[in-house]
């Protein structure tokens, strides 16, 4: 595995294989290129018929694969878990087949996902009194729901430093009474859609609308600023967690996902 | 070209009035895992070199953005 140093590289690795009918989880975007360039993040292995980029994480490799057929086999790294993300409409027949590949070269789907929007959430909930921004000292708290909760190489896990930038740009929203941390909901701005990162209730305060209060707030802040959809992912086999979307007017948007993940062979987990 | 470019973002989601919509990307009509499907394509259909530098919103924003963009890279050489 290699370093990428800078953007003409990076463009003759990726050239050949910028093609129709090539297999790829690639979504970067120019930005986000530059900025793993910059921070030294950016790796890459190849063969004859792919190229793989691996994004450097604290915890994980991220892996975007770009591949002209399913045959190959690659090295993966060792020294700690590779994790990617393989995004598809559902019923594409090619999402069956790519999976099958990965899951032949010792990747997991440890996280199966479907995606649901809604363009005016019915949280029937005026935002409560409890709910409100998280401040700077939340941060601590608001990262350890986050990390209990979710999976930590597919879950996007935050940093500190993230998390605490998410605070200050006003996309951490927290339920909270007696200064007690009930829920958190992260989320992102984008153009005319709200994206939430994170949704996490504390396990003593499920099953009391933590959740709903959170979404309501969130209702209400989207109409404040006139965006138009809220976005989310949610695992699919969490059908508590699905029906409380249903339940608060969002609905399966066509789009499904898989986050696989690979053990170095030496490492148990 | 306008008519390839319609017929491959039709085929992307044939839900989309895409002349006239000017904010594809921004306002997430056309999905980011869209975006290089879309660049295979063209890359494929008019013989470009579309790559990594490319690839910012604005132009794939709309039909007129990505034909100037197609303009560019065939007057590129």
């Amino acid at each position: 595995m290699q370093k990428i140093t800078d953007l003409t590289q990076l463009s003759g690795l990726l050239s050949p294989f910028l093609q129709k009918g090539v297999f790829t989880n690639n979504f970067l975007m120019l930005p986000d290129y530059e900025k793993y360039l910059s921070q030294g993040l950016l790796y890459y292995t190849q063969t004859e018929t792919g190229v793989l980029l691996f994004h450097r994480r604290h915890t994980h490799w991220q892996l975007y694969y770009f591949l002209k057929r399913l045959n190959a086999s690659f090295a993966l790294p060792q020294d700690k878990p590779t994790v990617m993300e393989i995004v598809s409409r559902a019923n594409v027949d090619s999402f069956a087949s790519v999976l099958a590949f990965w899951e032949k070269n010792g990747f997991q789907n440890r996280l199966p996902r479907k995606r649901m929007q809604a363009f005016a959430p019915q949280t029937k909930l005026a935002p409560a009194r409890e709910v409100n921004f998280a401040r700077h000292g939340d941060a601590k708290a608001v990262l350890e729901l986050i990390k209990a909760s979710f999976d930590p190489y597919l879950g996007c896990i935050p940093t500190q430093a993230e998390i605490e930038q998410k605070i200050a740009q006003g996309e951490v929203i927290c339920c909270k009474e007696a200064d007690k941390l009930q829920g958190v909901l992260e989320f992102a701005r984008k153009g005319n859609t709200f994206f939430i990162w994170h949704l996490a209730v504390s396990p003593q305060f499920r099953r009391q609308g933590v959740a709903r209060k959170l979404l309501a707030f969130l209702s209400a802040l989207m109409q404040r600023e006139g965006k138009r959809k809220i976005q989310l992912w949610v695992q699919t086999t969490n059908l508590a967690a699905r029906k409380l979307y249903e339940q608060s007017g969002f609905h399966d948007d066509g789009w499904e996902s898989a986050g696989l993940l690979y053990l170095p062979k030496t490492r148990k987990e | 070209m306008e008519e390839k470019v319609l017929a491959i973002l039709a085929a992307l989601n044939p839900d989309v009035d895409f002349t006239a919509e000017t904010n594809l990307i921004d306002d997430d009509i056309l999905d980011s895992f869209d975006i290089i499907t879309l660049v295979g394509e063209l890359n494929d259909t008019f013989k470009l070199d579309i790559g990594p530098q490319h690839l910012l919103p604005e132009n794939f924003n709309s039909v007129t953005a990505i034909i100037n963009l197609i303009k560019k890279l065939q007057a590129e050489g």
